[in-house]
This record gives C-alpha cells, structure tokens and sequence, in this order.
C-alpha cells in the first residue's frame, strides 16, 4: 500500500513539476507577463517537503532552478530580483516545512515508539492487566485471556467484573454489587488494592489479588485493573501460616523442655510451656531470667558436681553437646535431666544462642535405682541356691552360673562363662537335652516341666540330673535360666525302689507257688478218701449195715471238716501273704447276699431258727461275688451257730450314700465286750469251751475282716450278752483299687 | 457207655475214678502224666478226659497246646483241679481249649458223676 503510496506521491509531484515547468515555459515564452503562476510552485514544494523533508528540499531547488533557467535560457536575463526572492521564499518556505515536518514526524516516531513500548508492555505483561470504565471492560493483554481463558480480545472486552466472577465473593456479598463498589471506590480513592475470587471462563475459581488505578483519558474516567493469579502464592502463605502454628504448637506440645538461652548472658530468650511448667512459673517470669536461676535457684552457671554444662561446651565446640544432669524443681527436688544442647550461630559462625532440650529422667532414674534393687536380689538368690543355676544365651553359651553349679560340675566360674552349656553333658546326651529343651519351652516359657539327664563333671565322672529350664526373649535375645539338681541320691532311691518291688513281686509269686503246692499236695489225699467213702455210703461196694453207716459217715464227715480247716488256713495264708487273688467284676449285692442265705436255710430250718430278710435296693458294684458270698455264709453260720433253736436271725442289707451295708444280726448269747476285739483274729475262739462245741476253724472271722479289708470296706460287731450279736460289714459302692499287700496280720500280738 | 481218659498222676485218685467211671458203665483208660497222655490219647480216642492239673512234667497248658496240635483239640476235656478258676479263666478254657468243665478237689461223689453224665449226654 505504501509503496503504491509512495509512487503515487512521486508521480503528482513530478506531475506537478511538468506543470510548473510548462508554465514557466509558457508564461516566459508564450504569454511573456507576470511570474503569478509561480505561487504555484509552492504547492510541490511544500508536498515533497513535507513528504520527504530533506529530500523535498531538492524539489525547491529544482524550483528555483526552473525560474533562473526561465530568466536567463528564455528571457536571455538575469534573474530577476523578484525571481531572486521568490527563491528565497521557495527556500526558506521549503527548509520551514522539511524542520516542521521533521520535527513532527520525530515526536510522531516517539509518540509511536512510546506506543509500541506500552502497548508492548501491556500485552507482553505476564500480569493480566485491562482496561475498565463504568461499563466494562474495554481493552486487555493476553495475559487477561489467559487467566481468565478467553481465546479472543473481542470476547472479553464484553464483559463486565461480575461476569469472570462466582455468583458470591467469600465474604457472601454478591459479585456484581461488591465489583461496582470496588470501582467507585477507585474513582473516589485513586487506587484500590483488595483480594477477590474470579471465576474462569471454564467455570473454575481462583484466588485473585486485583489492583485498580484511576485514569483520566481525556474527560473520561477510567480504571486499569491488574489481576494476578495468587491461588499457589495463597497456598503457600497458608502452608506457611499453617507451618507457624505448626512449630508453635510443637514447641509448645512436646513434652521435652524447650529453650532458647542466650550463650553470653545465658539469658532465656524463648521457652516452651513444658520448661515453664517445670518450675512452677510463668512465661513473663521465666523470660529473661538466666537459666541457672531458674534452674539451680543459683546466683551463677552450674559447675561440675552437677553434671557438665553442656551450653557451655556447645559455646565453644559449635557442635550439639548433651550430658545428664541435675536441676531443682519448684519445691526444691531433684530432677534428672538429659540435656542436649544445639548452637545457633550467626553469619560468621560464631555461636550466639543455643537451643536447649531437656528431657526428665527422673522417672527413668528411679527405675534403674528399683532395676539395680531387684537385681542385687536375684544375684543373692541366685548365688545362694542350692540348685544350680545357669544362664545361657540363645547360643546356648553360658552367660553367668551360680556358686551352686561351679561346685556341681567341679570348675571355676571363669573356665565355664562364655563356654556351651553341652559341654556339661555327656555327648550322648545332647541329643535328649536339645529335644527336652523344645518340650519344655513348647509354648510357653515356664512350664514346670524337667527333664532326667546325666552331667559330666570336670573330672570326667557323671552324675544324674534333673533340669528344669525357663526362656524369656527380650530385644537382645531370647535368653534360657536352667535349674539344675544332682539327682543322684533320688535315683538311687528310684533303683533301689524298683529292686524291692520286683524281689517283693518274685517273693509273692513264691509265695502263691508255694501256697498252689500246699494246696495241691494237702488236697490230694483228701479226694480219694472222700470219694471213697462216699461211693462206700452209696453201696458202690455193697449194701452197708447201719453201724457201717455211721462210722463212715462220721470219717466222712471229718474229711470235710479237714477239707475245709485246709482251705481256711490257705485262705489265711494268702490273705496275710498278701497274694490272694479276687475275681473283682460288677455284681448285685442283693443277690449275692440273698444267694448266700439261702445256702443256709435249710441248717437254720434245721435247728429250728427264723431266717429273715430286709432288703434295700443297691445298685450294683464291683465285687468278689465268690468271697462276699463266703463272709456271709460264715456269719450266717456264726450266728445259727451262736443262737438257740427259736431264735432269730435278721440279716439287713442297706446302704449309706457311700457304702454297701449289710447287718446280720442274731439272738444268740451274744459276746463280753473284752471278747470281741479278739475275735477278728486268727487261731482265736472266744471261749476255748466253744471250740468242741461249735466246730469252727477260728480263722472264719479273720478270713472275713480279710476279705472285706481287701474289699475297702469294713467289718466290726456290736453284741451285749445275752443279747445277742450283729455283725456288719460294709463295702464302699465306689471301687477304689486297693494297693494294700497284707490285710491280716497272723503273727499279730494279742 | 462211652471211653473216658483218666490223668492223674496220684494214683488212689486215678483208681477212684477209675472205679467210679466203670461203676457208670464206662471204659476207662489211664495216665499218670502228660507225656504219657499224649502218648496214649490218639491210639484211645476217648469221648471225655478227666484231666488233672499239677502234674509232674509237662505243664497242663503244654499239655492242652500239644493236644491242639495233633489236632485233637476237639477233644472234650474235665479238669480236675484244686484250683479255682475265675469266669474270665473259664471262658478261656473253654474256647481256646475246649475244657467243658472242671471240678474241684476233692470232688463231690455225685457232683463228678452228673457233670460227667452232662457231658457226655
């Protein structure tokens, strides 16, 4: 364009040259009269000046050259001297026009360079800057698009404040209202600088920092509006707030005492709430003071005896120092302390201040005084044991031993610390000690249990032990305590123990051998005499007269007799031997008794005596039916023998809520108290009188307290003369093996 | 009628049961010990043994094995013991050794013969 404009500006001017020419040409020449037409020639001579300032001036020149060439090539004169002035005019109208326009077109290039510098700095400002009046938005950077996401100047220079904003400001107040206010605030204040939260035109808000200048353009009022995005820097300062509360309420929670303490004056210069509380003060109190009044109650810094001071080290090492020590509470008590000390220095280095950390181990301290207590007790313990003990690691290495166990296994303490603890035991007993110690630590860490081992002394002897061994882990380890006693004596025991018991186990089988022998051999010539006698009564060799009878009956009747004296002293024998064997199965004690009475009815019939029976239902229990059977048939039979014909006897059975009982009771003669303790016993008759008359054995009543002793029970009698007797026993309903060996005494003293 | 061995090694009582087993019309074959039962029983082929227990040499339990063995186990067999046996021992007699019963000495005249009767019945 502006070439085209440029070429159009040459080509008028050399048009306007052509002309000026020609009428020069023509006045001069043709017409011959006045030179007005060379006002003309200002027309060119101003355009090309103005247009090409210096440049133009050649046009002038050209000009002037044109009204001499006029004069002197047509008019064959010199220049007139009106030519002369209007070329002075020409020149100085055109040297006028070319410093005007000059100067015009330099203030034009500055204003123009200004321009662009502004117009650079507001578009190119990362800053969103824009231009507002009372309507709106009129003109903004890119910046503005930007922040608030607009693509196009001409979308957003529509806008009005409320329209990049959410409906509400955080304070509540509307957008569109508060934003009006801003504004005539600016007009009337100049300038307004406050937060605001923008609404992008995605919809998302943020935080804005916005600043409004008042302008006057012209007679109109106007507002630039910077806006900056402060969402991240609010982030931060919020983050940095919340950071400040933070180390405040640090300072102020933990529970260690904080301080600041100036190095030079040891002037406390911030303090937390734990250090004040310490001594009972506060803030304002302890501010300011030195530490050691506050600490020490003293009139200067501690000195040793208590403790290093470590502000005073960390003063002159610039390192982190601590030490324990020791200050005075609120009531004057003593408070342990660790103290840690770190510098704060300044630009050169030096240490100005420290942070002093304190930290109460009073507690601690105490504890480990309670610690050193109770330890000093188990080493007593421990060292005064008779039993060994041993402590070992998880290695099983021996970590101490006690004086117990150096005298046990014959070496100095020295000798066994730090060694294994197998090498107490023969090799072929690791093996049982490791899987020993598994079950006895199974699960738990004392158990109780023990196990039998042998040892092996320094002297390569060995020795029974029993171990008994408890863990217990703590962050160093897991650590064993075994319990350890020569056993030897015991074992001893234990042997000798198992010796006895088997000779006693060979001496009854003896003893019953013995007893089966007698049996046998006493027995066999019994049968056939009473075999013999009784096929002889029964006519196997003939008819038998009627003495013939008796004699053979009364032989008969004695071969029983020895029959049974033969089975009475075995069953006495065994009894006291210990080695009479029962035939223990559950049974009804009703029926066993009821069976045995009627096994004796018909003698009692016989001799003319009542036979009762009162029954109460037992249930059944574990007994020798065959012997039970024979204790009641012999009291039976006491007591028919005991009894006069007419009499009666009365057998009870009963039962108690641990016992069987069964009563016989009679009303014989009955027996002197002085009798009846006798009459339990073996080889005794209460009366030698009644041995002719009443035929027994004398062992009947002794086989019975046998037989029902062996049986847990009891049996005793209850009798006045001429009252007749009741004998009783009873059994226990609830079987419990009897371990007894001899429930009779034969050689007993009477 | 039936063959009935007699073992006993005292021989008043062996000759008592002989007598008394003849007297019940039956034949009679005796031994005075183990051995010599054993000896003997294949050839005699008895109905019934009255056995004693408590003999000199074999012991009656060798006895009864060896009997087992020549696979005469089925033979029905009284022992004549002093000794008593408890229920448990009795049912093990009788099903490991087919002792049908036993009787106790000294024996009750009638008491021997019913059992017998009952046995061999």
């Amino acid at each position: 364009m502006t070439e085209l404009k440029e070429k159009s500006k040459i080509l008028l001017i050399i048009i306007l040259l052509a002309i000026a020419s020609f009428l020069t040409y023509y006045f001069h020449a043709v017409l011959k009269t006045g030179i007005i037409f060379t006002h003309f020639f200002y027309i060119p001579i101003i355009l090309a000046s103005l247009w090409w300032k210096r440049k133009g001036l050649a046009v002038a020149i050209f000009l002037v050259a044109l009204l001499f060439l006029g004069d002197l090539l047509i008019k064959k004169v010199p220049p007139s001297y009106d030519n002369i002035i209007r070329s002075i005019m020409f020149m100085v109208i055109s040297i006028v026009v070319v410093i005007l326009s000059e100067r015009i077109a330099k203030n034009e290039k500055l204003l123009r360079y200004n321009e662009e510098k502004y117009r650079t700095l507001f578009k190119g400002s990362s800053d969103a800057v824009m231009m507002l009046d009372e309507k709106g938005f009129y003109d903004c950077n890119n910046a503005t698009l930007q922040i608030f996401g607009f693509s196009k100047i001409e979308d957003f220079i529509k806008t009005h404040p409320k329209d990049v904003s959410p409906q509400n400001q955080p304070d509540g107040l509307d957008s569109e209202t508060s934003a009006n206010n801003k504004i005539m605030e600016t007009f009337s204040k100049g300038s307004n600088h406050f937060d605001w939260v923008h609404r992008r035109k995605n919809g998302e808000d943020f935080d804005a920092d916005v600043l409004l200048t008042a302008f006057r353009l012209g007679n109109k009022q106007v507002i630039q509006a910077t806006v900056r995005d402060i969402t991240q820097s609010k982030e931060i300062i919020d983050t940095l707030m919340l950071s400040n509360e933070f180390s405040k309420t640090i300072f102020n929670s933990m529970k260690d005492a904080f301080s600041i303490i100036d190095v030079h004056n040891f002037k406390i210069i911030e303090a937390n709430d734990v250090f004040i509380k310490e001594y009972g003060l506060k803030k304002e109190d302890v501010i300011g003071r030195t530490c050691f009044e506050i600490t020490h109650n003293a009139k200067i810094p501690c000195d040793s005896p208590e403790g290093k001071c470590s502000l005073r080290e960390t003063r002159s090492t610039g390192m982190v120092s601590s030490a324990e020590h020791i200050h005075y509470g609120k009531n004057g008590e003593k408070i342990y302390l660790e103290i840690s000390t770190s510098p704060i220095k300044d630009a050169n280095g030096t240490v100005i201040q420290v942070i002093h950390i304190s930290r109460d181990i009073t507690q601690n301290k105490h504890a480990e005084e309670k610690l050193r207590e109770s330890e000093e007790k188990f080493r007593l313990t421990v060292q005064s044991a008779n039993d060994a003990i041993i402590l070992t690691d998880s290695e099983n290495n021996i970590i101490s031993l006690n004086k117990s166990a150096t005298i046990m296994f014959g070496y100095n303490e020295k000798e066994l610390v730090g060694k294994s603890f197998l090498n107490l035991l023969p090799e072929r007993y690791k093996e049982t000690y490791r899987y020993g110690l598994d079950w006895m630590l199974s699960g738990v860490s004392i158990s109780g249990k023990s196990i039998e081992l042998n040892g092996l002394r320094k002297n390569a002897t060995e020795f029974a032990l029993d171990i008994s061994v408890a863990s217990w882990k703590t962050t160093s380890g897991t650590y064993k305590a075994s319990i350890i006693r020569e056993i030897t004596e015991r074992k001893l025991l234990e042997e000798e123990i198992i010796r006895i018991n088997m000779e006693l186990k060979i001496a009854d089988k003896i003893k019953t051998q013995f007893l089966s022998v007698v049996s046998h051999e006493l027995r066999t010539p019994i049968t056939p005499m009473k075999a013999q006698l009784q096929m002889n009564l029964a006519g196997y060799f003939g008819v038998v007269t009627e003495k013939q009878k008796t004699s053979l009956e009364m032989i008969l009747r004695n071969t029983q007799r020895l029959d049974r004296l033969i089975g009475d002293v075995l069953d006495i024998s065994k009894l006291e031997a210990g080695v009479m064997k029962f035939d223990k199965d559950r049974a009804n004690v009703n029926e066993v008794v009821k069976n045995a009475i009627e096994t004796m009815r018909q003698k009692a019939e016989d001799k003319n005596i009542e036979l009762n029976l009162k029954e109460e239902k037992i249930e059944d229990i574990i007994i020798d039916t065959d012997r039970i059977t024979q204790v009641v048939i012999n009291l039976v039979n006491n007591a028919i023998k005991f009894t006069n014909p007419g009499g009666i006897i009365n057998v009870d059975i009963s039962k108690s809520d641990k016992n069987a009982i069964v009563k016989i009771k009679d009303t014989g003669i009955g027996i002197k108290k002085e009798e009846q303790e006798k009459l339990f016993r073996p080889f005794v008759q209460v009366d030698s009188t009644y041995t002719r008359k009443f035929e027994g054995s004398g062992l009947g009543l002794s086989i019975c307290k046998g037989i029902i002793n062996s049986h847990g029970g009891k049996i005793w009698i209850e009798s006045e003369p001429g009252k007749g007797s009741t004998f009783q026993f009873t059994i226990p309903l609830k079987y419990e093996k009897n371990e007894k060996r001899s429930v009779v005494n034969l050689f007993e003293k009477v | 009628m039936a063959k009935i061995m007699i073992v006993d090694d005292n021989p008043d009582i062996s000759e008592t049961l002989k007598t008394i087993m003849e007297l019940e019309k039956h034949e009679t074959q005796t031994a005075s010990n183990g051995e010599e039962f054993l000896n003997k029983v294949e050839k005699a082929k008895p109905d019934l043994v009255l056995l004693d227990v408590m003999m000199p040499g074999l012991k009656t339990k060798e006895i009864l094995v060896k009997l087992k063995e020549k696979g005469l186990g089925n033979l029905k067999i009284i022992l004549v013991t002093v000794v008593r046996f408890s229920d448990e021992e009795r049912k093990i007699l009788l099903n490991e050794y087919n002792i049908k019963d036993y009787v106790t000495k000294p024996f009750d005249l009638p008491d021997i013969v019913n059992r017998v009767r009952k046995h061999l019945g």
